[in-house]
């Protein structure tokens, strides 16, 4: 072991670059403690450009490991850490600071400090800066004032996140040109203060209140604003908003209020919002639909009122695009009828524990969701009614005899109405009369009544289906064959282009299917 | 010395699950002493990989002169725990234990010097945590800083950024 001493005592001292990363490590306090080592490392705190004040920062874990819950020892704690910030910000000897970070309960008792830190942050070029002063306690914390001089020269700050703080009534806003994000947290909103905010924060692209008391009805009305998000919280601030923006991309909407409302009225106007999240207990009377108009992403989370009456119609009436609806742990008391004509996926609903419940369902589908929504669709086991328009390119090989499986797991289903729709008119296709019989073993149903087959269905493969259904739906009293040229598409409109690809034969169904007719079933041919 | 450290290695090996020992590869400490390891034991020393990858596998006995027989045997240990995946925060803190300062030096030095990425950001956190609240003083004779201020510039120093120097944890002599 000598030996081995011997080789390891001269290179045992780690090099300074090490040294320097191992103090990168360090917490605040203990790395600018180690400005007293020696005059080399003597400025080595000044690297650190990411500052973060918070209480394992500033004190110590042994120290001081939480709050104090009583009110002098915390007021102790509070002088403390305002006075050792505002030292740190006074001595700091970095050139550059890129972010600021404070997470401690201070207010307007520690102003000079909270003043120091924004100043010298603002003046060595952070773009980021957080003041987290929330309080987990119940103490009565004064919150401090945003209120900012020094923000009226130019600056490189791009995202400023307030919390617990109060904005001054003469806070302009007029130095936060380069701001890209807002995020208020437990503020007190007023609409005059929002107006020099989005006259003055022209590059302004995501804002976000969390929380916030709005003290007045709201005007957002901002020509850069891309993602807004309102989310009340328990708060009951029962006003109008107004959001007018132009470029505005997503809204994101939530409150904790499952029965009140927090708010009176949400006003949309953007045109070219695609998203919209909602997450609150009730959306009737608050969100007027009208403003969705080309959403096409739309999530609802935890809705509590009757789903059918008050949500489905008017979102399928106003929201033509609609691509993407999720409904999230919401209440389903009623049917629902879903329909949108250009619809492609209904997510989720497998958590919704009530799903059985569904009684009707009208959908909207492409050839090419098929195979997905067969899927999908078996699980609805308690259907009475089934609509299906199907809209796409006529191919000889595709059959319909899925449908055949959805009708098996709802035995109870007793009218499934079925329109096709040839989208691609040059793909029009005659009536062959090669005939190949399959067999769909399993199907027997006893419940189904009526089966209406709309628009494209002088195929064989529709005659297959029929024939399926002819003979194994023991209670079938009618059958209906139409060859409408334009149809309902749901949301008060009809297709206006004739959709002239088949040649309807009436001759040709009746022949392929006259003998499969028993005595109880009409089989109506229009 | 040699066979009691061989003897702790395949103890140490008995997890690996290739038997065929045709492609182990022999490590050599700075004091002559052969480690046998399997290749992907190998692999996560970079440093030792890249002598492999140069002269395309044929050399398998590698010397480590600046690497001591007893840091080697450490390094091993930890390359073996994050192959399997299991490295936790129970295996590190068991780990750290057994090394006082000195050692986690000398191991920091090994793993830097075997380029060992996972190794190296564990120790430095080691390290952090061991100079965190200490006192300068503590502090200077763990890196072997000398202090050249003088009595009085470090005075006013220390009365500037009083809120640092508070709170001091009494220095442990674990040092040699």
């Amino acid at each position: 072991m000598n030996t081995l001493k011997k080789i390891n005592s001269e290179s045992t001292e780690l090099p300074d670059c090490i040294i320097s990363h191992i103090f990168s490590l360090l917490s605040l306090k203990n790395l600018v403690k180690t400005s007293a080592l020696s005059k080399q490392w003597y400025h080595e705190w000044g690297l650190r450009k990411d500052l973060t004040f918070d209480l394992h920062n500033m004190f110590d874990y042994s120290t001081v490991p939480e709050l104090p819950t009583t009110l002098p020892p915390f007021q102790q704690i509070q002088f403390q850490f305002a006075a050792s910030l505002y030292n740190f910000m006074q001595t700091y000897p970095g050139d550059m600071i890129s972010s600021i970070r404070v997470k401690f309960p201070l207010g307007i008792d520690h102003t000079y400090a909270i003043d120091g830190l924004i100043h010298k942050g603002v003046l060595k070029g952070a773009n980021r800066i957080e003041l987290l002063f929330a309080c987990e306690t119940d103490f009565n914390i004064q919150p401090y004032k945003f209120l900012f001089p020094f923000l009226s020269g130019p600056n490189s700050l791009t995202y400023l996140h307030l919390q617990n703080c109060h904005l001054a009534a003469t806070m302009e806003f007029s130095g936060l040109k380069n701001l890209r994000t807002l995020v208020l947290t437990i503020v007190p909103v007023k609409q005059n203060m929002l107006h020099y905010l989005f006259f003055n924060c022209i590059h302004l692209e995501n804002f976000s209140l969390n929380q916030c008391l709005f003290l007045s009805d709201l005007k957002i009305t901002s020509p850069s604003l891309l993602h807004l998000n309102i989310n009340c919280g328990p708060i009951i601030s029962w006003r109008n908003i107004d959001i007018i923006a132009s470029k505005l991309l997503s809204i994101e909407f939530s409150s904790d209020c499952n029965y009140d409302r927090s708010l009176r009225m949400v006003n949309i106007k953007s045109h070219m919002l695609f998203k919209f999240s909602y997450k609150c207990g009730n959306i009737s009377n608050l969100v007027d639909f009208s403003g969705l108009r080309n959403v096409t992403t739309i999530e609802f989370d935890g809705l509590r009122e009757c789903l059918q009456s008050e949500v489905i119609t008017h979102l399928f009436s106003e929201c033509l695009q609609l691509q993407d609806v999720t409904f999230k742990e919401c209440n389903i008391k009623c049917d629902m009828k879903i329909s949108g004509s250009r619809m492609e996926n209904v997510y989720n609903f497998g958590t919704i524990a009530r799903l059985h419940l569904l009684e009707d369902l009208t959908m909207h589908l492409g050839l090419s969701q098929i195979s997905v929504l067969r899927k999908d669709l078996v699980r609805f086991q308690n259907l009475r009614q089934l609509k299906l328009f199907i809209v796409g390119a006529y191919k000889p090989e595709r059959d319909y005899l899925w449908i055949l499986d959805i009708a098996m797991a709802s035995p109870h289903l007793q009218k499934l109405s079925l329109t096709i729709r040839n989208g691609n008119s040059k793909t029009s296709h005659m009536v062959g009369s090669q005939r190949q019989r399959r067999e769909h073993v399993r199907f027997i149903h006893k419940d189904l009544k009526y089966v209406e087959l709309h628009g494209c269905v002088c195929s064989i493969t529709v005659i297959e289906l029929a024939s399926h259904l002819l003979r194994s739906a023991t209670l079938l009293k009618q059958i209906t064959f139409s060859c409408r040229h334009n149809f309902y598409i749901g949301a008060g409109r009809w297709t206006l282009d004739f959709d002239g690809c088949c040649w309807f034969e009436r001759n040709f169904i009746h022949e392929h299917l006259k003998d499969e007719v028993n005595e109880q079933c009409r089989l109506i041919i229009l | 010395m040699a066979e009691e450290v061989s003897s702790q290695m395949n103890s140490l090996s008995i997890s690996e699950t290739n038997p065929s020992s045709s492609a182990t590869i022999s490590l050599v400490s700075g004091d002559d002493i052969v480690f046998k390891v399997e290749p992907t034991i190998a692999k996560e020393m970079e440093t030792v990989q890249s002598f492999i990858d140069e002269t395309d596998g044929k050399i398998t006995t590698i010397p480590l002169p600046n690497i001591s027989s007893h840091d080697l045997p450490y390094v091993i240990e930890y390359c073996e725990k994050s192959i399997a995946g299991k490295i936790t925060k129970e295996f590190e803190a068991e780990f750290v234990k057994k090394l006082n300062n000195e050692e986690v030096k000398e191991l920091f030095l090994a793993a830097n010097y075997l380029n060992i990425k996972k190794l190296l950001d564990f120790l430095s956190q080691v390290i952090a945590d061991r100079i965190a609240n200490k006192s300068v003083e503590y502090v200077r004779r763990y890196f072997g800083i000398e202090n050249d201020f003088t009595p009085e510039e470090e005075a006013k120093l220390r009365e500037e950024l009083a809120w640092t120097f508070t709170g001091v944890d009494p220095d442990d002599e674990d040092e040699n």
